[in-house]
């Protein structure tokens, strides 16, 4: 007679999900099954590794921003997450991503098995400013293939922060190019590239004793510090990307804001008109400073302005930080840094404000939307201490987020940040 | 949940939410409060660590729920939450499969290997090696764990929660459990 097994059975007999009788019944069977013995300690294991996750609070600051949101009459989670609707409906968007699709691998085909004859036709006049060759020094370059070609190993950089996919996939199917120069050693480059200019879809690698200087189109330059790893994103006349996958680089800009960008795998760092350095460690977290003019990092629709003189830090996974100043006191960087990542809440508003100085007035004004809304009258208080609010504004009207006013004050601040 | 709040005198889910309707502030914390980790915990797990899509994930679902107010009652409260929760979990799921960059398009699955291993430094080993591997499973499998593990529903209440049968529940933890059993087999003897 044929025995009867209980296999599919075995996650509701372990979890006791069972009516009394089929738990005995299944029980009593499993002493005489070796078969079904073996699928129930497979999945006993499997229980007992499930038992290990664990639940956790979310952070103070998600409802300070659904408070501020509420606050503000608006969602901006809502409106930079738009629903995702993938039935039937969203048949042409499967088709144009297929066409996109096909495009971008004839291309990579094409940019992988043509040489530079096809590179140097098809360089923009744009993206790639006349120069004289002779200029560049003579270096040996080593030819590193493009880390999106391997399946997934260990090594693969972490992928990196853009606001715009859509750019990601157009520039990396032209075969434009940014010149660069040497400074030391033999930075790696992709194969696409030549002795001088980097193709859009490229890496170029720096080991501890290799720099290079990297001509963004006509705006400015870029100087990749040692041991640092950096793509050409895409270039044309509208957009200037690079991505920062790790290491350092400083950067030189003389141009109309948000005209040149970096990746990190934490942030994005939109230019203003600026000369900055840009830090991304081994975890993928960026350390941002600002020598010249500002900067903007973005991250999950939340911005930090960061202007001359200031820092700010993103932590990969944890968000962006806030901006402060690099004369801040060592407390309030540290009480700061604890508000940003490890969920201080308010316990770290009070150490802020008893550790604030006349530096602090940028960070300051960006906690006014930051912290909950108990907090923000002392935030506005501490901060009016430094920086008169202009006579556009109200208290009520801060406390509630109006965005003008908050816009009054921002420039106010940044008025007397520069005096 | 509910039942214990009406055996504290402490307001049910059903009680702050009619008086969040009438823009009561402190009902909209309060019922925030009450019910933010069961989605900041199924968010965080269902994308294997990655606190900062779990924020945005809980953020989003409050909003939903505090400036849109459609529960209908004609299901648990926590049944419904979990459900939009779930939801919002597969839209930016797929959201995040449909935007990958390039640079990231072949190597699906892995593009958070840096961040899981500071999370291993960080945390019990076991744990996030677990939560790592529930994380890669096929959604349809990873949903009904994390409903199991994570908030303790029973195989009825995660039916609810998906819209399946009973049946389908057991079934799916099956295929899970030995999933995990066969990828973790390494880390048994830490358990």
């Amino acid at each position: 007679m044929k025995q009867k097994h209980y296999k599919s059975k075995m996650s509701a007999f372990v979890d006791h999900e069972l009516s009394k009788t089929e738990h005995q019944e299944i029980g009593e069977h499993l002493m005489r099954c070796a078969d079904c013995r073996t699928e129930h300690d497979r999945v006993k294991l499997g229980v007992a590794f499930a038992g290990k996750l664990q639940r956790f609070d979310a952070p103070d600051r998600v409802w300070n921003e659904i408070e501020n949101a509420i606050d503000c009459q608006t969602s901006p989670q809502m409106t930079l997450i738009p629903t995702a609707t993938f039935g039937i409906r969203n048949f042409a968007g499967y088709a144009v991503a297929l066409v996109l699709v096909t495009v971008l691998v004839s291309a990579a085909y094409f940019t992988l098995f043509r040489r530079e004859p096809s590179l140097v036709q098809q360089d923009t006049p744009a993206a790639l400013p006349a120069k004289n060759e002779s200029t560049q020094p003579q270096t040996e370059i080593a030819i590193v293939p493009p880390a999106n070609t391997g399946q997934s190993n260990s090594n693969t950089p972490p992928t990196n922060v853009s606001t715009n996919p859509n750019l990601q996939i157009t520039a990396a199917a032209s075969t434009a190019a940014f010149e660069f120069e040497t400074i030391s050693g033999a930075p790696k480059i992709g194969p696409a590239s030549t002795s001088n200019r980097l193709a859009v879809g490229d890496y170029m690698e720096t080991d501890a004793i290799s720099k290079a200087r990297i001509e963004v189109a006509d705006i400015g330059n870029v100087e990749i510090q040692p041991n640092s790893r950096v793509k050409l994103v895409g270039t044309d006349p509208k957009q200037h990307r690079l991505s920062l996958e790790r290491g350092v680089l400083e950067a030189k800009i003389v141009a109309p804001p948000r005209l040149f960008i970096v990746d990190t795998p934490s942030a994005v760092a939109v230019d203003l008109g600026c000369a900055y350095k840009l830090e991304v460690d081994k975890a993928g977290n960026s350390y941002l400073h600002v020598t010249s003019g500002f900067v903007a990092l973005e991250r999950g629709g939340r911005e930090s302005v960061v202007p001359a003189g200031a820092m700010c830090i993103t932590k990969r996974g944890k968000g962006l930080g806030t901006p402060f100043s690099a004369d801040t006191s060592e407390k309030f960087r540290a009480a700061l840094e604890r508000f940003d990542f490890s969920n201080g809440g308010s316990t770290s508003v009070d150490e802020m404000l008893a550790n604030r100085n006349f530096y602090d007035m940028i960070s300051l004004w960006h906690l006014l939307s930051r912290v909950g809304k108990a907090d923000r009258a002392r935030v506005y208080d501490a901060l009016a201490n430094y920086v008169t609010p202009p006579a556009t504004i109200t208290k009520d009207g801060i406390l509630s987020l109006d965005k003008a006013m908050l816009a009054a004050w921002k420039t106010e601040v940044e008025r007397v940040w520069f005096e | 949940m509910e039942r214990l709040a009406q055996m504290t005198q402490i307001p049910t889910n059903r009680e702050l939410l009619a008086a969040c309707r009438d823009g009561d502030r402190d009902a909209m914390r309060q019922l925030y409060l009450v019910n933010q980790r069961r989605v900041f915990s199924v968010a965080l797990n269902y994308f294997g660590g990655d606190r900062e899509t779990a924020e945005d994930i809980t953020q989003k679902v409050f909003l939903k729920l505090l400036s849109k107010i459609d529960f209908r009652g004609d299901a648990e409260f926590t049944t419904w939450i979990y459900r939009i929760t779930v939801n919002a979990c597969t839209d930016e799921a797929r959201k995040m499969n449909r935007f990958v960059d390039l640079a990231g398009i072949f190597s699906f699955g892995e593009p958070r290997g840096s961040e899981v291993q500071q999370l291993m430094a960080e945390a019990n080993e076991v744990s996030v090696g677990v939560q790592r591997e529930v994380a890669k499973l096929r959604p349809k499998l990873r949903e009904p764990i994390i409903l199991k593990y994570v908030e303790e529903l029973s195989y009825q209440e995660i039916a609810d929660v998906l819209g399946c049968s009973i049946g389908t529940v057991a079934s799916r933890l099956n295929r899970g459990h030995k999933m995990l059993a066969s990828k973790l087999g390494h880390l048994k003897s830490a358990i």
